[in-house]
């Protein structure tokens, strides 16, 4: 094993310029993908934010009896998703409203009778955040609720768009690898075709396949490995740079702008492994084919 | 010939090789006992080097069975081919060094392809290396050595493993006198350790100088008078070592 990785090392330093190469296209690759994983996650943990502080109206039936006001209530205390809920009566409804308007509050004066309904503030329960959609639509459905609001529209385009670059990024990540495995094996097949003579030999003296081959593995997962790390930092400097702008425009609303995680850090050098070993593996198949 | 003390390392039956339609070798049949020595002779273009390649699987045979120290070659699997070669020692007529490789690498490689530990590995080289007169040029590239230093090191590295079965195809073809005197003499040496050896040439004069048993291939079958025995008049230079 010492003696195969000795041998790999002094191949890449015989083949430094293809294998420079090989790495760099690696490290691109790394760094797309890795960019735009760290803006989805991002943007997820943003999106996250902003259903946190979310509360939702339940604006009830203009003629809803107490009865039926009462039965509303109580459905809704049964759902696990609510936090608090507090009851908003017409004239609290009209006083917020005032106190919303501040100065332009005398216009309400003219109103001949409260326009506004009676409404419930739900507050979603910490951590089930992600359940508000369905959780909006199941209340809806409750007799006596007219409808109900929250920012809704909102978190689903942003929502939407998420999905959508999440969606992009998986066939970049594709289409990268794809191309990382093709110039990895484009490497590999040039080393072995330059030498052809001495794998021959080799063979001749008894060398096992296996023997023959580990080198270029060790190779081909060391180019992975070199490209994944250049490429994760390379990404790592740049979010170092970037960070505190990010952090002053969005700082406010509570969120914080981060890299990405080390699973995913350890996840992308692995991916790069694999290319480097999926590269070697489809040149050395056509090299041996053709031997 | 055969005893049972004395089972054959090599057998083959009615062998046939084709090249397209050309017979490169014709319906030979065949036994060559452990520790013998022989010449295998003919004309430029009558199998010699084809019969050679046919005992290391360089080629399969066409036809027959082919059977090197218990293996059928026919049968056997190719992930065996390596361990059939590790039994083998072969001195190629163009050398076949490694040229990006030193002299020791070269030699060395027949061991770690064998798996044999590190530290053996040096100790082994060194003292083959010896043995050819190679030792101070380890660490030079074959094609900076004459074509008398390559034969030697080839020599080196088919000896170094300890193969049962020597094959040298030409072993002198390109070499003065002095250095085949050399090659011969470790080739011979080799021999009187217990080893089997094949050589394929058609130089009459080395022939001539070791007593062995003689195959004539003409034309891919064996000779009329297919075998014969020599006397063994050593070669002059070896005489006087
Ligand atoms: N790869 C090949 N393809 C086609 N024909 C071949 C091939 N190798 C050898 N032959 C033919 O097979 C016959 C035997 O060749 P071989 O090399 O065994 O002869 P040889 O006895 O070693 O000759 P020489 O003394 O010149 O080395 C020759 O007619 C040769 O042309
Ligand atoms: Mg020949």
């Amino acid at each position: 094993m010492h003696l195969q990785m000795r041998k790999a090392l002094q191949d890449m330093h015989n083949n430094r310029f293809l294998n420079a190469v090989t790495v760099v296209t690696i490290a691109l690759a790394v760094m797309i993908v890795g960019a735009f994983s760290l803006f989805v996650i991002n943007a997820g943990d943003l999106l996250n934010t902003w259903r946190q502080g979310i509360r939702l109206m339940v604006y009830l039936d203009e003629g809803l009896s107490q009865k039926g006001r009462t039965e509303l209530e109580g459905r809704l205390r049964q759902m696990p998703e609510i936090e608090t809920l507090q009851f908003i009566s017409k004239d609290e409804a009209m006083h917020r409203l005032r106190s919303q308007m501040s100065r332009h509050a005398a216009l309400l004066d003219g109103l001949a009778q409260n326009p506004l309904p009676e409404a419930y503030e739900v507050e979603v329960r910490q951590g089930l955040e992600r359940q508000v959609e369905p959780l909006a639509q199941r209340i809806e459905q409750i007799d006596g609720v007219e409808e109900i609001a929250y920012g809704k529209q909102w978190i689903q385009r942003f929502g939407g768009l998420v999905e959508l670059l999440r969606i992009i990024g998986y066939a970049l990540t594709g289409l990268f690898s794809a191309a990382a495995v093709f110039f990895v094996a484009n490497t590999i097949r040039l080393i072995l075709y330059s030498r052809r003579e001495e794998v021959e030999i080799m063979r001749l003296v008894g060398a096992s396949e296996r023997f023959i081959r580990t080198p270029f593995y060790i190779q081909a997962l060391l180019q992975g490995a070199i490209g994944g790390l250049t490429g994760i930092g390379i990404l790592y400097l740049a979010y170092l740079f970037t960070a505190g702008d990010m952090a002053a425009t969005l700082g406010g609303f509570g969120f914080s702008f981060r890299f990405l995680p080390w699973t995913a850090v350890a996840g992308a050098v692995i991916c790069a492994m694999v290319v480097g070993w999926l590269g070697c593996f489809t040149s050395l198949r056509q090299f041996i084919a053709s031997s | 010939m055969q005893t049972v003390d004395q089972p054959s390392i090599i057998r083959l039956f009615r062998v046939t090789r084709r090249y397209g339609a050309q017979k490169a070798l014709d319906d030979i049949s065949l036994e060559i006992p452990a520790n013998a020595f022989v010449f295998v002779t003919g004309p430029s273009g009558a199998g010699k080097s084809t019969l050679l390649k046919l005992l290391y699987l360089g080629l399969p045979s066409s036809e027959g069975q082919v059977i090197v120290d218990g293996m059928n070659l026919a049968r056997m699997n190719r992930h065996r081919v390596p361990m059939l070669r590790r039994r083998i020692g072969i001195i190629f007529q163009d050398y076949k060094l490694i040229s990006t490789r030193s002299v020791h690498q070269n030699v060395a490689l027949v061991l770690e392809a064998a798996g044999t530990p590190h530290r053996a590995i040096a100790a082994k080289v060194n003292s083959v290396l010896r043995t050819v007169g190679m030792e101070a040029r380890r660490d030079a590239l074959p094609p900076s050595l004459s074509g008398g230093e390559q034969q030697r090191v080839a020599v080196a590295r088919a000896l170094v493993g300890e193969p049962r079965i020597l094959l040298a195809d030409e072993p002198t073809g390109s070499l003065d006198s002095a250095s085949a005197a050399v090659v011969m003499d470790l080739i011979l040496r080799f021999h009187q350790r217990g080893g089997t050896v094949l050589v394929a040439t058609h130089d009459h004069h080395l022939i001539r100088s070791v007593p062995a048993r003689v195959i004539h291939l003409v034309g891919g079958r064996l000779a009329e008078n297919p075998e014969t025995e020599t006397a063994g008049d050593p070669l002059p230079a070896a005489s006087n070592p």
